[in-house]
This record gives C-alpha cells, sequence and structure tokens, in this order.
C-alpha cells in the first residue's frame, strides 16, 4: 500500500510540473509588393492620312485638319484664308491607339498632354513647309468609361486595363517658308505621359 | 505493473513537444503608392479584411498570417503578445520604407481537445510620408510573437 502512494505521488508531481507556465516563441515574415510600374503600349501611330495641303509662304494664313479620337467621327478642315492655306482629305486617316495594362483595378491614371510638335518633311529641300501638332483628343475604348472621350483622366477597368485612342489637329505652318509642300511624308515623334 | 503504467506516462509527458508552424506569412498584398507626401496605410485584419487610407491603392489583395499550434496540453489558453512597435519593412533595394504599426489578432486562444489551435494575424502597415520613393519590388520583416500558456 504505501508503495502504491509513493507511486501515485510521483504522477501527480509530474502533472504539476507540466502544468507550470511556459513561454516560446515564434518568427515569421510580414510583407508586402510594391508595383508602381504599369504597360503603355502604342497599337497604332497617328495617321492623318493622304491630304492635299496649300501652306501660306508668309506663315500667317493657317489651314487645319482635326483627327478625332473618336473614330466614329470624320476628320474636318479649317482655313482662315482659302486662297494662301489650305488642307483637303483625300483618304481619311486614323487616330492613334495604346493599351494600359498592369494597373490596379479601377485606378485613374492622368494624362499629360504631348507638347506641340513639328510635323516635318521626311525627305524634302531645306525651308519646304511643314505643319505643326496640336490639341490631342482622347477617346476611351475600353476601360471603366468606355466609348467616352476624356479630357485629363482615364480610369481602367476591373482587369487593370483600358485602351484609348488620340487624335489631334495638324496645322499648316505658321513661320515664313521658301517652299510650299511637296508630295512625300510628313512625321514627328511626340510623347504621351499617363501617371496614377 | 503500476510501477511501469508510471514510467510510461513520464515517457509520454516529455516527449510530447509544443510546436507552431507557420501555414502562412503575413502578406498585405500587392499594392500601388500613387504618392508618399503623407502617411497612408493598410489594415488587413485577422479575417482577411483590407481597408487602405488616402494614397494606397490595392492591387491585389493579401492575407494573414496564420499559425499552427500543436501538442499543446488540451483545453488550455495560449496567450499571444508581441514587441512590434513600428517596425521597418523593407527591401534589399533601397528607397523609402514601410513601417509595420502593429499586429492584429486574438489574444487568447484554446486549444482543443487534441492541444491544437489556429492563429490569425492581421497587422497595420504605412508608408514613411517622407515624399521618398518606393520602389518596385518586395519588402519584408521577421516579426515575433511570444507565446504563454
Amino acid at each position: 500500500m504505501n508503495r502504491l502512494i509513493s507511486k501515485a505521488a510521483l504522477a501527480v508531481s509530474l502533472t504539476v510540473m507540466t502544468s507550470s507556465v511556459l513561454a516560446e516563441s515564434q518568427t515569421f515574415q510580414a510583407g508586402v509588393t510594391v508595383q508602381n510600374a504599369f504597360v503603355l503600349t502604342k497599337d497604332d501611330d497617328l495617321d492623318f492620312g493622304i491630304i492635299r495641303a496649300t501652306a501660306d509662304l508668309a506663315g500667317s494664313a493657317l489651314a487645319t485638319l482635326v483627327l478625332s479620337a473618336n473614330p466614329a467621327t470624320s476628320p474636318s478642315t479649317t482655313t482662315t484664308d482659302a486662297t494662301l492655306a489650305e488642307i483637303a482629305v483625300l483618304t481619311a486617316g486614323t487616330p492613334a491607339s495604346f493599351t494600359i495594362s498592369g494597373v490596379s483595378p479601377f485606378a485613374t491614371l492622368t494624362i499629360t498632354d504631348p507638347t506641340e510638335t513639328d510635323i516635318s518633311p521626311d525627305a524634302a529641300p531645306s525651308g519646304t513647309a511643314g505643319f505643326t501638332l496640336s490639341a490631342p483628343t482622347y477617346y476611351v475604348l475600353t476601360g471603366a468609361t468606355p466609348n467616352s472621350a476624356a479630357t485629363t483622366t482615364i480610369q481602367v477597368d476591373s482587369t487593370g486595363e483600358a485602351t484609348f485612342n488620340v487624335g489631334a489637329t495638324l496645322t499648316t505652318s505658321a513661320i515664313a517658308t521658301t517652299a510650299d509642300y511637296i508630295d512625300g511624308t510628313y512625321s514627328g515623334t511626340f510623347t504621351l505621359q499617363l501617371d496614377y | 505493473m503500476l510501477k511501469y503504467l508510471v514510467s510510461l506516462s513520464f515517457l509520454l509527458v516529455t516527449t510530447a513537444q509544443a510546436r507552431v508552424t507557420q501555414l502562412e506569412s503575413l502578406d498585405f498584398g500587392k499594392v500601388v503608392i500613387q504618392k508618399n507626401d503623407r502617411v497612408s496605410s493598410i489594415t488587413l485584419l485577422p479575417s482577411n479584411t483590407t481597408t487602405t487610407t488616402n494614397d494606397i491603392y490595392m492591387f491585389a489583395k493579401g492575407h494573414s498570417a496564420e499559425l499552427a499550434f500543436e501538442e499543446y496540453p488540451a483545453h488550455i489558453q495560449l496567450t499571444i503578445s508581441d514587441f512590434v512597435n513600428d517596425e521597418i519593412v523593407d527591401n534589399v533595394y533601397g528607397g523609402a520604407d514601410f513601417i509595420l504599426n502593429q499586429l492584429l489578432y486574438q489574444n487568447i486562444i484554446t486549444t482543443d481537445s487534441y492541444g491544437s489551435a489556429l492563429l490569425n494575424i492581421g497587422g497595420q502597415l504605412s508608408t514613411s510620408g517622407d515624399s521618398g520613393s518606393y520602389y518596385d519590388g518586395y519588402y519584408d520583416a521577421t516579426v515575433e510573437i511570444t507565446i504563454n500558456y
């Protein structure tokens, strides 16, 4: 009997030891991923089409061709003096198109307009008239507000994507030149910037 | 015979090793820092609900940490605590750092009849707000909790 009590006492003693206060520590990782960069892809260049153009060699009379960003809108022309400067559309052009991707869902991007850009003859004698490109316009094809004009911002959709067109106004030379337009291609490069 | 039974019982108690296993790390997700001229924050609750303030935008949601407690005594309370207080969360490329303001979790959990329990840990993360730039990439820190029982 005494031996039995002794064994029972040992068992109680062990139980008390395992129920004493213990402390342990455990580490784990906490992290976050930053993705501020996104992708802006040019799908198509801005093409004013094939035109007949006359420049005022004095650079005072101006003719313009407005190519809308909305693909359903036809191009339009104006002139301050048709006898001196004129643009006529022979074959309509197409607006530039861009795709945005890799943006957080429904984020709004701010547009920074391109600066006025010279559109110069790709091959012509010095002094030949050129054009200027200005007044960009924007038309959202897909995104949070599809099929709508945009002015200063574009909002992407739930997938973080949007597509949009860029139109602009082509204006005949506003500076004095020595030679009118010659047949050929005229081009220039502009920069479009979008920011969160 | 009783002697053997008592000896066996002792052996079982001493070899049962309480352990904590990290099933998930604490991941605040993928974010865009639009600007950093004021403090912005993400709060990720243990339930995985995320809220943001000011100039942080969620690109992809994250998840709370999940820790499994095993081989503890059955039906006991585990008291969880930590020393996190504005801990730096940085990346290897430099730039502005994030600040882990606090961890969010249930301070006391109870083990089940098998001596097991699960704990989800969220937290609050803030930007520096000092106009510093955040580079794209992964920012992390190692945090520690203490378990008392």
